[in-house]
């Protein structure tokens, strides 16, 4: 469980806003310490330069000679004679050679300017009452080869420094600690959808079909991901469906011919003797095999979708006539008509040979299946002229709601068709082609007959 | 290339059993058959000797078919080329002509069906289409003015009905198949139904045939058809 919390995108994402909200933080608070501390220092710096001036002036007046006394009084005017405050006040004198001529040891070598810095604990001070780790600001001058230097142990400074690190190191912790709880519960709470997610694709894939992702209605990412995966799986349902249907018909409408042939084809092996009638008898049960596989190979390419790169404007009138005229004998030799009508150069975007066999198909089937009644084909367009029209209608016996669906299908052929020829692909192969075309194609009852619609979008 | 219309075929196919019963079928029918395993020894063989017909499975070991025509039609060979394929594509037929091929068979296919596109290869230009007229028997066919008449007399014919007699004039003593028949004169590359060429032909023959006596389309049962040259 711990290691792939630490793994999980949630996890990830919150420590590492935990820790760039950190360094933010961490930012923010040494800019504040800075300004803060120099804010606090203003006034001090303030004093010491005035007191500064004020020994210089003291020095030049005793000429260098007992210096200390008037100093005294120079220290005690500028603090107030505060007992407390006296005790931040640091000087020091160096005479030329660098040596302490008096003042506290603290400050131990001579400098010109601001300093600040941080006795260390063997500099046994005069004033032990306070820590030596306070921090001493000092400013130094030269007069006359000797070095004047006066400035105050921080010691209100230091503690407010002190605090003020302390709350900032706490608050930092409270966040960091804050940020990585809330990356935990979120990924606790994702890690358990993605488990449960997780579990529903293994179940699908180990064969249950039926297995769905779990929808909880929240509607956020997750759960759009969810339901694309669930149209997904329906999809593959749906597909696998087909195939089985598919293989299965294919299955069962190879194995007529091929059971025919092999008892030809065993009966010949025996005391028949082979004729020359039978051998053709047999070569034409095993062409229905390779028309089969033929026209079903012919599908899957169409499906496949290669041809619609090299769609262009097809004349689809000139094509309709076409193709009425080339099932129109076949249609008289079985005494029907067929009544043709169509609005002259109606164009539509696609594949020129793919079209005429979905014509053909349409016409082939309608004579097949209209009992020897007339036929009737249109194309046509709507007024706005948007769309194209093929409409084929027969007089037969039409079709069941059901049957309109299943006619689609590779193989299915109506019960009452069996004495009819064909390959149980017509109708299959015209579906293919309407869907790559992206036309709609629509079975309707003509009372009587079936009236098949497709519709393109027109170029 | 005779008037017999016996030809030199170099019959290239990796599969032995498939090229043994193709050769012996070719070798039956009178023509000179020599038979290559794979491209580069095909392509040996045709700088050795001159073909007129080759027949070319498209998938091969090596380099495929397709590629072996390219070449080959790249270092000027002129022979005819048959594909053979078994892929079953629908540009199989537009890829196989760009190649350079004349033809191109599915696999599997009837053996008629091969001996009738071979034949068709052997002559294909009989080419009447630089004449005026051909005159067979009693029948005069009128190129320029798509006319035709038999014995003297008019024959009307509708366009398709005229393309389906030129056709089988131009291949005139030879077999043509069904599907023959559906890819020239029709344009179709696929089967549009069991009785469409017999009705035509039907429809052909009450016009040309029926009311003369002497039949000059012939029925071949199991392969197509031939017009009769006396």
């Amino acid at each position: 469980m711990f290691p792939r919390l630490f793994k999980s995108t949630a996890f990830r994402t919150a420590a590492m806003a935990a820790s760039l909200f950190a360094l933010a933080s961490t930012v923010l608070m040494a800019l504040l310490y800075y300004e803060l501390t120099r804010e606090m220092l203003r006034p001090i710096r303030l004093e010491v330069e005035q007191q500064s001036a004020d020994l210089i002036k003291e020095w030049k007046r005793t000429g260098g000679h007992n210096y200390e006394e008037a100093f005294q009084s120079v220290m005690s005017e500028s603090v107030d004679g505060n007992a407390s405050q006296r005790s931040e006040v640091v000087f020091a004198v160096f005479n030329k050679d660098g040596h302490l001529m008096s003042g506290n040891p603290q400050i131990k070598s001579t400098f010109v300017g601001w300093r600040q810095w941080i006795p260390d604990e063997t500099d046994t001070g005069v004033e032990t009452d306070q820590a030596d780790s306070v921090p001493i600001l000092a400013y130094g001058t030269k007069v006359d080869d000797v070095s004047i230097i006066t400035g105050r142990k921080l010691l209100g400074l230091s503690e407010a420094q002190d605090i003020f690190i302390r709350v900032l190191s706490i608050g930092l912790g409270v966040i960091c600690l804050l940020a990585l709880c809330l990356g935990w519960l979120m990924s606790r709470t994702s890690l358990r959808r993605l488990d449960s997610m997780v579990l529903a694709t293994r179940r699908f894939a180990n064969g249950d079909l039926s297995t769905r992702m779990p929808i909880t209605g929240r509607g956020d990412d997750i759960e759009k991901l969810a339901e694309n995966v669930n149209r997904m799986l329906v999809q593959t349902t749906d597909l696998m469906g087909a195939m089985k249907r598919m293989s299965g018909s294919l299955a069962h409408e190879m194995k007529s011919p091929l059971t025919r042939l092999r008892q030809k084809l065993e009966l010949m092996t025996g005391k028949t003797k082979p004729t020359r009638e039978g051998l053709v008898d047999a070569l034409g049960e095993m062409d229905q095999v390779i028309a089969l596989f033929n026209g079903l190979l012919r599908i899957t390419q169409i499906e496949a979708g290669e041809r619609r790169g090299k769609f262009e404007s097809v004349d689809l009138s000139a094509l309709a006539k076409d193709v009425v005229e080339l099932h129109r004998p076949v249609a008289e030799e079985n005494s029907q008509t067929i009544e043709f009508n169509c609005a002259p150069n109606i164009c539509v975007l696609g594949d020129h040979m793919l079209l005429r066999q979905l014509l053909s198909n349409l016409v082939d089937n309608a004579i097949r299946h209209s009992n020897g009644s007339s036929i009737e084909m249109r194309v046509q367009t709507d007024h706005g002229q948007q769309f194209a029209e093929i409409v084929v209608a027969d007089r037969g016996l039409g079709m069941s709601g059901e049957e309109k669906i299943k006619v689609l299908q590779p193989f299915h052929r109506l019960e009452r068709s069996h004495g009819v020829a064909g390959t149980g692909l017509g109708l299959a192969t015209v579906k293919a082609i309407a869907d790559i075309h992206e036309a709609n194609l629509d079975l309707a009852d003509g009372h009587p007959g079936l009236v098949v619609t497709v519709t393109f979008a027109q170029s | 290339m005779d008037g017999s219309g016996r030809m030199k075929i170099l019959l290239l196919e990796d599969d032995s059993q498939a090229s043994r019963y193709v050769a012996r079928g070719l070798t039956e029918e009178g023509h000179v058959m020599d038979v290559a395993g794979n491209a580069a020894v095909a392509s040996d063989m045709i700088h050795v000797s001159a073909y007129d017909i080759l027949i070319v499975d498209r998938m091969l070991p090596g380099l495929d078919g397709l590629s072996f025509v390219k070449q080959i039609r790249r270092e000027g060979c002129k022979a005819r080329v048959l594909f053979l394929t078994a892929l079953g594509g629908l540009d199989d037929r537009v890829e196989g002509l760009e190649a350079g091929g004349d033809d191109y068979l599915q696999k599997p296919f009837a053996f008629s069906e091969l001996r009738a596109r071979v034949a068709a290869l052997s002559r294909r230009s009989l080419d009447d289409g630089a004449q005026a007229t051909t005159q067979l028997d009693d029948l005069v066919i009128n190129h320029l003015e798509r006319s035709v008449t038999r014995a003297g007399q008019t024959i009307d014919l509708l366009a398709k009905e005229y393309q389906l007699l030129d056709y089988m004039v131009r291949n005139r003593g030879r077999i043509v198949t069904r599907t023959m028949l559906l890819e020239r004169v029709w344009e179709l590359d696929f089967d549009p139904g069991t009785n469409v060429v017999e009705s035509h032909m039907s429809r052909l023959r009450a016009k040309i045939d029926k009311p003369f006596g002497k039949a000059l389309i012939k029925t071949i049962r199991g392969a197509g058809y031939r017009f009769d040259v006396s």
